[in-house]
């Protein structure tokens, strides 16, 4: 789901790169107003290299096979962490890999960076529940809706913003429709391995949830 | 896992300052992204593949990184012409071809490749802590390069503790089944938290302040701002020249 270069227009890519920037900037004020804006950065580092890592892993689907975006739960261990921590790590994949693009680098954080941001804002809720299929149900859905805000993010900005010739035409709306469809296998598993995952780590380290001294919340 | 794919070398690409490095090729790939019909990309590709040329990089770098974003491009060039726009061209067994469709895909892979020579050339001839450098004197977070340095440091060992624990895994005898992978992962997202605290408190220790010291670089020569000069001048001219066409109609 990485928008390559040449793909988007100079005007929607620099758009983009300009509504990331902000993001950044509100996310690094937030840091900066926590008592020691250094305490996350080891943490966002080394979660940041987690993820690629465990992105990198195909999950197989038979005929197939998946690659986990877990932007999702991204949001969920890292809060305010989430957006900063997505951009480096798509600066860095562009580096090694050629994944995406310079000009599309702002596209692509708010295609995985927004959902990483409101999926986290979402899990705040699990402090007004109270059993633990609760817990499950909405950590699965942070991590299957964070990949299908991602995927209809893209559809957006791929099918409806790039050829300005391309009316509203029928093989359009069926692409954009496909595309969304399409990753409704992906997010269900994605769902299904965040909701486990956060099972795994409320009971064996919930502070990597709750964020220990320093909330990863700072706007609650 | 190329973490800094930089090639060594004496040409003047590789001895161009990367702040001046940077602000030339990144107008080309600006300007060639501002064009909006494929045949205005041509000069400005010509351009980036005259200094593609100039930096000796060999074929093999590009031909290798191409991999992956080209797939991509290729599926969406090929199905445009097809999809794509109203004009039909050729309609042969049901299948039409499309005159904005084949525009467009032309457009797309004229940008694309522009951009990639443009991003390779850069990363091709410039060490990554270079361009970190200069990405901090142009104002970039201090806090961002920092996650940056420490996210590359620490990606290698990642790899290496998750390798290890796969092998332990095949050991044990567990299978690559999704019920074993949950474990594993909250194991691998626990031992990086752990790590990274332990990470945190010695950084404290030593009196760590954002900012970790990035390599100095020389002051850029004359030569490197006539560089820098002559692909902005020579974009903005192109730029300039694709936008008037149209309207002076040579």
């Amino acid at each position: 789901m990485h928008v390559p270069d040449g793909f988007l227009s100079l005007e929607v890519g620099l758009a983009g790169q300009g509504i990331s920037a902000g993001l950044l900037a509100f996310s690094l004020q937030r840091i900066r107003h926590l008592p020691d804006p250094t305490v996350g950065l080891p943490k966002t580092a080394l979660m940041t290299a987690a993820f690629f890592t465990v992105a990198a892993i195909a999950l197989p689907l038979p005929p197939t096979s998946v690659h986990l975006t877990l932007n999702g739960l991204m949001g969920l261990i890292l809060g305010i962490y989430a957006f900063p921590a997505v951009w480096v790590g798509l600066l860095l994949q562009l580096v090694m890999f050629q994944h995406g693009g310079v000009l599309s680098l702002g596209i692509n954080s708010l295609i995985y960076g927004v959902p990483a941001l409101l999926m986290g804002l979402l899990f705040q809720l699990r402090h007004r529940l109270r059993r633990r299929w609760e817990l499950l149900l909405l950590s699965g859905l942070c991590g299957g809706g964070g990949v299908m805000l991602s995927a209809a993010m893209f559809a957006g900005f791929t099918l409806l913003l790039t050829p300005d010739y391309w009316e509203a035409s029928a093989v359009r709306d069926d692409l954009w429709r496909l595309v969304v469809w399409a990753h409704v296998p992906v997010a269900l598993i994605e769902g299904g391995i965040t909701g486990l995952v956060v099972q795994f780590l409320q009971r064996v380290k919930p502070e990597l949830l709750a964020g220990a001294q320093h909330s990863p919340y700072p706007w609650r | 896992m190329a973490v800094e794919p930089y090639h060594r070398g004496t040409s003047a690409i590789h001895a161009w300052h990367p702040s001046c490095k940077l602000l030339g090729m990144g107008t080309l790939l600006l300007v060639g992204n501002a064009m909006s019909q494929w045949p205005y990309t041509l000069p400005v590709l010509g351009v980036v593949l005259g200094l593609v040329r100039l930096s000796r990089v060999p074929c093999h770098f590009f031909l290798r990184r191409s991999l992956y974003p080209g797939f991509l491009i290729l599926a969406y060039t090929l199905a445009a012409p097809f999809t794509l726009g109203r004009d039909t061209l050729v309609r042969v067994h049901g299948l039409s071809l499309y005159a904005e469709g084949v525009n467009w895909a032309l457009l797309t892979l004229g940008r694309f490749i522009l951009s990639w020579l443009s991003v390779l050339t850069v990363l091709g001839t410039t060490p990554l802590p270079h361009i970190l450098a200069v990405l901090g004197r142009l104002g970039l977070s201090p806090w961002l390069l920092d996650a940056i340095v420490l996210t590359l440091r620490y990606l290698q060992d990642f790899r290496d503790g998750a390798q290890r624990m796969r092998t332990a895994m095949r050991l044990r005898g567990d299978r690559q089944q999704v019920r074993h992978r949950i474990p594993w992962i909250g194991s691998l997202l626990i031992r990086s938290y752990e790590q990274a605290e332990r990470i945190h408190q010695a950084m404290r220790l030593r009196g760590y302040r954002l900012g970790l010291s990035p390599p100095t670089l020389p002051p850029p020569t004359a030569a490197d701002y006539w560089g820098a000069g002559g692909a902005i001048a020579l974009g903005l001219g192109l730029l300039l020249t694709a936008k008037m066409y149209p309207v002076l109609g040579f």
